[in-house]
């Protein structure tokens, strides 16, 4: 069985392909000026904690995984230390640097809570998704709470990649047919179609792509059936569709007239080089203002299609 | 990282789609040929056929082989063709860097005729072909516009039995030593062909001369007491010096 696999680790770092597809899409060097900053503390923040290994991944249980239950799902947030601050504010940084529109807010965060040892607080409640303990937080501190999530969430994005590998080998031979993450549990920021040839084969070698989610919250990819909304299961080929521009007919936003959610792909079997799925995405935001146009929602929302 | 294609020859059916998809990007005329006894159509390399699948019929130990061979230009690491023509014309055939491809720039059109053959002769495989009409030398160009693009070449998105592959040269050599090893156990005599030397790397599961003459650079020697791509590599030398 192989239907969960992490592929191996990008070849390039994400500044090197970040500058690639400026170069290569110069009409959105404004979205990779403002976003650069965050993904380049997205991997120091995973270099980082290479060191941390204070977690254990919970056994994984076959029957509850294969019903559709995250291996992660309902783990306690292990001790996070003093790697959670460091990488808070190194996001905290680069998001002033990326977007200076609300460079006075995360100011002000700074200002608030450059003295704080609660810090690790703030990660329990976001990882608890405690939003009440949250806004008691940004209350006591005199902050904006949207700013303050979005950079809790970003900086625990480094600790779910980090425990990825790991929880990846306790499932590697369950099988998985969700469109949400077996490992966290979050949604697809993004899909890849991929070319597999079958070594066996004695003679044709299939040229149908297979489709791989990635996990917008841990960079986990899996792979799913092709004609199934990863968000609501629909399988009703009327309402499966994509928007497709009439130049690139590589990329596309896959939609879903059942639940009105889209995510969008990359179909890689004819590209010369597989794309990075941590940056790639930033270079789709044209079909994200087409989707949401046509009144689809993401199915994970990332700072660049909901900002 | 420089580009290559692994064709691992063993897994061709000789459908030709290669053949026919290089002649659809390219968009080169149909070539008038005729019933020769074989299905190998047309004959020969020309200007207007870039990929052409060889075939070649025997039998062995009282069993009929036939293999097939996708042949076009291998794009050499030092590519005698490019020291031949520039020799003469400056910029008359250029070699990518990102790539490795080796491209005949319109410069070639101020290629003598003799000049062009020369630039044949010096092709250890005998691919270019010189375009009567324009004066222009005629091969595989590694479809540049599509890598450019970011998209793989032609005759690679076609090819629906897997024999041609296209990536990094070194996964590429990586795939051709895996699969040498699973072909061995059926083919003994297989053997993968001037890896070190070009970047269109083919695996052969017989002899190269059961294929075609022009298979490897080094079977192509006969006679000479070095490789004919060394051998004719070393020819150039002189010209390089008097012509700059």
């Amino acid at each position: 069985m192989e239907i969960i696999q992490t592929p191996s680790a990008s070849k390039h770092d994400v500044l090197t392909g970040l500058l690639a597809l400026r170069e290569k899409t110069p009409a959105l060097e404004n979205i990779f000026d403002a976003f650069s900053p965050l993904l380049k503390a997205q991997e120091d923040g995973r270099i980082l904690l290479e060191k941390w290994s204070d977690f254990e991944i919970p056994e994984a249980d076959a029957l509850r995984f294969e019903q559709g239950v995250p291996i992660l799902a309902g783990m306690d947030m292990p001790n996070l230390g003093n790697f959670f601050p460091e990488i808070f504010w190194t996001m905290t940084t680069a998001l002033a640097k990326g977007m200076p529109a609300i460079a006075d807010k995360v100011t002000a965060i700074i200002d608030a809570l450059k003295d704080s040892d609660s810090l690790n607080e703030l990660a329990r409640s976001v990882w608890e998704e405690d939003n009440n303990a949250i806004e008691v937080f940004a209350k006591d501190a005199n902050v904006d709470i949207a700013i303050l999530t979005i950079l809790g969430s970003l900086s625990l994005k480094p600790f779910m990649n980090r425990m990825k590998d790991e929880a990846a080998v306790e499932i590697e031979n369950m099988f998985w047919n969700k469109g949400y993450c077996p490992i966290c549990g979050c949604f697809p920021d993004m899909s890849l179609l991929k070319k597999q040839l079958t070594e066996n084969a004695e003679y044709m070698a299939g040229h149908g792509g297979q489709r791989w989610m990635h996990c917008s919250c841990c960079d986990h990819q899996w792979r799913i059936k092709r004609n199934i909304c990863p968000w609501c299961d629909s399988e009703d080929y009327k309402k499966l569709s994509y928007l497709q521009s009439e130049e690139t007919k590589t990329e596309r936003a896959d939609i879903c007239d059942t639940c009105k959610r889209y995510y969008v792909t990359i179909d890689t079997r004819d590209l010369t080089e597989m794309p990075d799925p941590r940056i790639a995405p930033l270079s789709l935001v044209h079909l994200d203002v087409k989707a949401q146009e046509e009144g689809y929602e993401p199915m994970a929302e990332t700072l660049w299609n909901s900002l | 990282m420089p580009k290559a294609f692994f064709v691992d020859t063993s897994r061709c059916t000789a459908c030709r789609g290669c053949q026919i998809a290089c002649k659809e990007w390219h968009d080169l005329p149909t070539t008038a040929t005729k019933q020769n006894g074989t299905h190998q159509n047309p004959p020969d390399l020309n200007a207007s056929t870039y990929k052409l699948v060889r075939f070649s019929e025997h039998r062995i130990d009282g069993k009929v082989e036939w293999y097939f061979f996708p042949d076009q230009c291998r794009h050499c690491l030092d590519a005698p063709c490019l020291e031949v023509a520039n020799g003469y014309v400056e910029g008359a055939v250029i070699q990518d860097k990102k790539t490795g491809a080796i491209i005949y720039t319109d410069r070639c059109k101020q290629l003598k005729e003799d000049e062009c053959e020369e630039v044949t002769e010096a092709c250890p495989y005998n691919v270019p072909r010189r375009n009567t009409g324009t004066g222009m030398m005629m091969k595989c160009d590694m479809c540049i516009d599509r890598q450019q693009a970011g998209l793989i070449p032609m005759c690679v998105k076609t090819c629906p039995t897997g024999t041609m592959n296209y990536g990094d040269r070194a996964d590429m050599l990586a795939m051709a030593e895996k699969t040498l090893v699973k072909v061995k156990k059926e083919y003994p005599r297989a053997s993968i062909v001037d890896a070190k030397d070009v970047n269109i790397v083919y695996l052969i599961q017989d002899t190269p001369e059961r294929y075609y003459e022009f298979v490897t650079a080094d079977n192509s020697a006969v006679g000479l007491p070095m490789s004919r791509k060394n051998f004719l590599a070393g020819m150039t030398k002189p010209a390089k010096r008097i012509f700059g």
